[in-house]
């Protein structure tokens, strides 16, 4: 058996010899020092691509409408007082979720319940204001509907948590899988409070303004709040270090002495209580609540999370660079009568393209300039 | 045999970033000989040979193989040149066997022609060219041959034992990996390469894990296979090695060629000239221990791992201060468990580990003991005064007992007995022990590779101080000390751990530790991986710090380092303590022999 074997090889040594040597045309390497420049530079021209295959992919529905993507997105943030507040909101509703979610990411508990942690936070709100809300001053009505809020949305991250640092759990569908039993509880809420209307419809306690342009202001500068808050807690606090710490190695942590099952339940609760304080937002701004009314954002935020670096002020951008898009992109589907799920298409289109161009930032690509001016001559010689 | 040109590399240049790995480097290889690359840590070396087994490209320069020049772009490249490496950190699948191990990556295609040829060989045999049986034997030989997918096992299993008897290697090709000894485990990688037929064998520091005895069958094996005409290249720190089984070597420094010499015609000094560039001192400074005072003390200690093992079963021994009790043994005996569990780290499951802090020169008050029990303590002869002399009260008047006791002029010394079991390790630091410990895994346990230097000398620190918020300053500072004084080669205390070279992340890891102010200091492995110069700076510092009267366990495994350092050696060999000898009285084969378990 063995001579076939080395008859074999000689096939095959003969077989190279006959070719030339092989030559890499680029190779990749690992970038090790990015600088503060190129990290900007980068990300400016990826979102200026992102913008221009979100119009490709217009071009491709509506054929001789590049341009119109462009006009209607700026239109959208400009165009008039009504539609900036309707980004800006949209902006301090992802920033907040994102916010939210930040330090269990940071920590990598990879929390997909931003989602659920929100609705039952709106949940929790909304049976305030229904039947607490009429017999108390409206100030009073206020703190309740946060604190129970934030209780409720603080439950709904500890369920997981306490799984993950008691029995080892997979977080991720644990987290998952809470979102949908909260749009279960809510929708089963809903139908046994008030059937006629699918929603509790209405709600007049607990409302901190009843004009939208101020209330999404005012929404607007809670989440500024917390963001510096988040800000500060993450970079500068020892639970901030804790957590980072818990977050790249589990070894290192048990090595100094901290307690790891804490740190977990802790920052878990943490996140859940501001994803109440958002559930409570969008209750007092929609003055309803059924089990639709985070419409995914929550998980948007997730990448935003995630595209942002887990880094505050890059998350900032993010989630009005997605705000943008989003709005935009709906101005654009009802002006050219397209179907919704155009926002949809672009939002994705425009993650995945700057997600695309962090393997710049990660990798460098080396050209084989020899090979190149090679066959420039070869192409001399020919001509 | 005739000596023919096998390998030439001209002029091989290699940057990863900024950092030059290779510039420039030729080196040349005959077949039947054994070449030693030689150099300090970073040097270079394995970027080289990685290059040579395909799995970097360089960025210039050419390879010749028997006088062709050749391209290598993949691993599967170079074993069509007949080129193979065995990795420092080695490539093999925990849950497969061996033979699984040495067939994985082969072309499958190989396997297809070979069922095609059996297929021919049953139809010639039956006379039935068509493909379809004309006789029962016929089908059923016919669907035993369809049945035989993916590799043969069986002949693999036996071309292995082949190369074993040709070679004079030892190994059950049916065993798992998991269940083998890191011995084996290299033994299976050098077959590995041999079963891929391969006339250039690259080893990647293979004596760094093996004992004395598993080093010279090693060496027995590799001089087999230059009998056999094989070309060897050697990746090695160590120099007495290189002296016993290399025909030539050659010298890297910081990624350039020093020069190709036979060694013959060369000594140690002149090698260690060429690869450091100046003369180093080769001995290791050792003073006597200076205090007696017992500092740990370990009783009875057992250790189980995740699955229920005892990994240390009853090991009982004491630290005194100002001693380096060296601890040897084959690595996973134990050491790691053993240090783990004295930090808090790792549970204990029996017996204890008791700290004794010994307060010296300690006035007495009346806040902890009544005149009565001092003066029956002085009775005792407990006490002693601003002069070390000792103070006996009898017969002095209560008036002038107080007076004295007030001004503080009554001294005892204290032996204070705190027990470590149970605690973690923020425990025993709220305890005011100071317990320093480098551990064996640097990013992945004693530091955060993506934290900066600055954050990561928070770690031991970062809960001082009142109030939510981190104190950066001292860190700061102690960052910067740091880098001044173990000259950290870093652009700044604002880069990623990670990010510096091994014997960098070392110097901060073993810098913040010493920075902690220890009484004891534990260390693993602190100078794998590390060149000479670095690991002397290793050795210095420990040194110092066994002078400042800090008692240190220091985990080894290159025995020679051992001897030459520690006071005391306690040799571990499957979690129980077989020895506890005195370094100075001790040579090299009994340590290897009691890490084996035999006893002197």
């Amino acid at each position: 058996m063995s001579e076939i074997k080395v008859e074999e090889k000689q096939v095959n040594t003969e077989h190279h010899e006959n070719k030339k040597p092989r030559e890499k045309l680029f190779h990749i390497t690992k970038r090790l020092d990015v600088s503060l420049k190129y990290k900007i530079i980068l990300r400016v021209v990826s979102i200026l691509v992102a913008l221009v295959v979100c119009a490709i992919v217009l071009f491709i529905f509506k054929p001789g409408k590049f341009g119109a993507f462009f006009k209607e997105s700026f239109n959208s943030l400009f165009g008039s007082t009504n539609k900036f507040f309707n980004i800006l909101y949209e902006f301090a509703f992802l920033l907040g979720i994102a916010i939210a979610i930040l330090p269990c990411f940071k920590m990598k508990f990879w929390n997909l319940g931003g989602e659920g942690q929100v609705l039952m936070g709106c949940l929790g709100a909304a049976l305030v204001s229904k039947y607490v809300g009429p017999h108390v001053p409206n100030f009073i009505c206020i703190i309740l509907m946060i604190i129970c809020a934030m209780i409720a949305g603080g439950l709904w991250a500890f369920i997981p948590a306490f799984f993950k640092a008691r029995f080892d759990t997979n977080e991720t569908l644990f987290t998952l899988m809470m979102n949908y039993i909260a749009m279960g509880i809510v929708e089963f809420t809903v139908q046994l409070v008030d059937p006629t209307h699918g929603s509790f419809a209405g709600l007049t306690s607990g409302v901190y303004h009843t004009s939208t342009n101020i209330s999404i202001l005012i929404s607007f500068i809670v989440v500024s709040v917390l963001t510096v808050f988040m800000y500060v807690y993450l970079n500068y606090t020892k639970h901030g270090y804790e957590l980072s710490v818990v977050g790249e190695t589990r070894n290192t942590a048990k090595y100094i002495g901290i307690n790891v099952k804490t740190v977990i339940i802790r920052t878990a609760i943490i996140c859940g209580c501001l994803a109440g304080i958002m559930g409570y937002l969008v209750v007092a701004k929609q003055t309803s609540i059924n089990k639709d009314i985070i419409g995914g954002k929550g998980f948007t935020s997730v990448m935003i999370a995630w595209l942002g670096h887990m880094n505050v002020i890059e998350i900032v951008i993010m989630a009005f660079l997605v705000a943008f898009i989003s709005r935009g992109s709906n101005q654009v589907s009802t002006k050219l009568g397209l179907s919704g799920s155009f926002v949809q298409i672009s939002i994705a289109v425009f993650l995945l393209t700057i997600l695309a161009f962090e393997f710049f930032l990660n990798y460098e690509v080396h050209f084989n300039k020899q090979l190149f001016s090679k066959k420039k001559k070869l192409e001399e010689v020919k001509e | 045999m005739k000596k023919e040109l096998v390998l030439q590399l001209k002029n091989i240049s290699k940057t990863f970033g900024k950092v030059k790995a290779n510039s420039n480097v030729s080196l040349d290889l005959y077949n039947g000989e054994i070449l030693s690359l030689l150099g300090e840590n970073g040097s270079g070396k394995t970027s080289l040979m990685n290059i040579l087994a395909g799995i970097y490209f360089p960025d210039s320069g050419s390879i010749e193989i028997n006088g062709e020049s050749v391209s290598i772009t993949s691993p599967k490249d170079a074993y069509k040149y007949k080129i193979g490496m065995v990795h420092q950190h080695f490539k093999l699948v925990d849950t497969f066997t061996a033979v699984e191990n040495v067939v994985i990556g082969l072309d499958s295609r190989f396997n297809k022609e070979k069922r095609k040829a059996l297929y021919t060989e049953i139809e010639s045999r039956y006379d039935n060219p068509l493909g379809c049986a004309n006789s029962y034997d016929e089908e059923v030989e016919l669907k035993k041959a369809r049945k035989l997918t993916g590799f043969d096992l069986k002949e693999a299993s036996n071309e292995i034992n082949n190369i074993c008897n040709t070679f004079g290697f030892v190994l059950d090709p049916k065993k798992h990996v998991c269940d083998m000894s890191v011995s084996e485990k290299q033994t299976l990688e050098i077959i590995k390469t041999l079963y891929r037929g391969v006339d250039i064998l690259i080893l990647d520091e293979p004596t760094a894990v093996l004992t004395p005895q598993e080093i010279e069958k090693l060496f027995n094996v590799i001089r087999n296979m230059k009998l056999a005409g094989k070309s060897i290249i050697i990746i090695t720190h160590k120099l007495n090695e290189v002296m016993e089984i290399s025909d030539r070597i050659t010298v890297l420094r910081k990624g350039e060629l020093v020069g190709t010499v036979n060694k013959t015609d060369t000594s140690i000094e002149q090698l260690t000239e060429m690869m450091v560039g100046q003369k180093t001192e080769l001995n290791i400074e050792r003073s006597e221990p200076k205090g007696a005072e017992k500092l740990l003390e370990v009783k009875d200690l057992c250790v189980k791992n995740v699955f229920g093992n005892e990994v240390i079963n009853n090991v009982s021994f004491d630290l005194k201060e100002g001693e380096i009790l060296g601890i040897a043994g084959i690595s996973g005996n134990g050491q790691k468990e053993l240090l783990e569990a004295i930090a808090g780290v790792q549970p204990i499951a029996n017996g204890e580990v008791i700290y004794h802090r010994q307060k010296k020169n300690k006035p007495v008050s009346f806040f902890h003991k009544s005149l009565k029990q001092i003066k029956r303590l002085a009775n005792e002869g407990v006490f002693h005064d601003l002069n070390g002399k000792p103070v006996s009260l009898e017969n002095v008047p209560n008036k002038e007992i107080k007076t004295q006791v007030k001004a503080g002029e009554i001294l005892f010394n204290e032996n204070e007995t705190m027990y470590l079991k149970g605690k973690n390790p923020r425990e025993i630091r709220e305890l005011g022990i100071h317990l320093a410990f480098v551990p064996e895994d640097r990013l992945g346990m004693g530091l955060v590779g993506t934290m900066n230097i600055n954050e990561n000398m928070m770690l031991r620190s970062y809960r001082k101080g009142k109030g939510p918020f981190l104190n950066f300053k001292r860190p700061r500072d102690t960052a910067q000390s740091i880098i001044t004084k173990l000259e950290v080669a870093t652009p700044s205390a604002n880069v990623q751990v990670k990010k510096l070279s091994g014997g960098n992340v070392q110097k901060v890891l073993v810098g913040r530790e010493i920075a902690y102010a220890p009484s004891v200091f534990m260390v693993a492995y602190p100078v794998r991986g590390l060149d000479i110069n670095s690991s002397y700076t290793i050795y210095n510092l420990l040194n110092k710090q066994k002078e400042n009267g800090v008692g240190i366990i220091y985990v080894g495994e290159d025995l020679d380092v051992l001897l030459a350092l520690a006071d005391r050696i306690l040799v571990l060999c499957n979690g129980k303590v077989s020895g506890i000898v005195d370094a100075r009285k001790i040579n090299k084969k009994q340590l290897g022999a009691l890490m084996l378990g035999e006893s002197l």
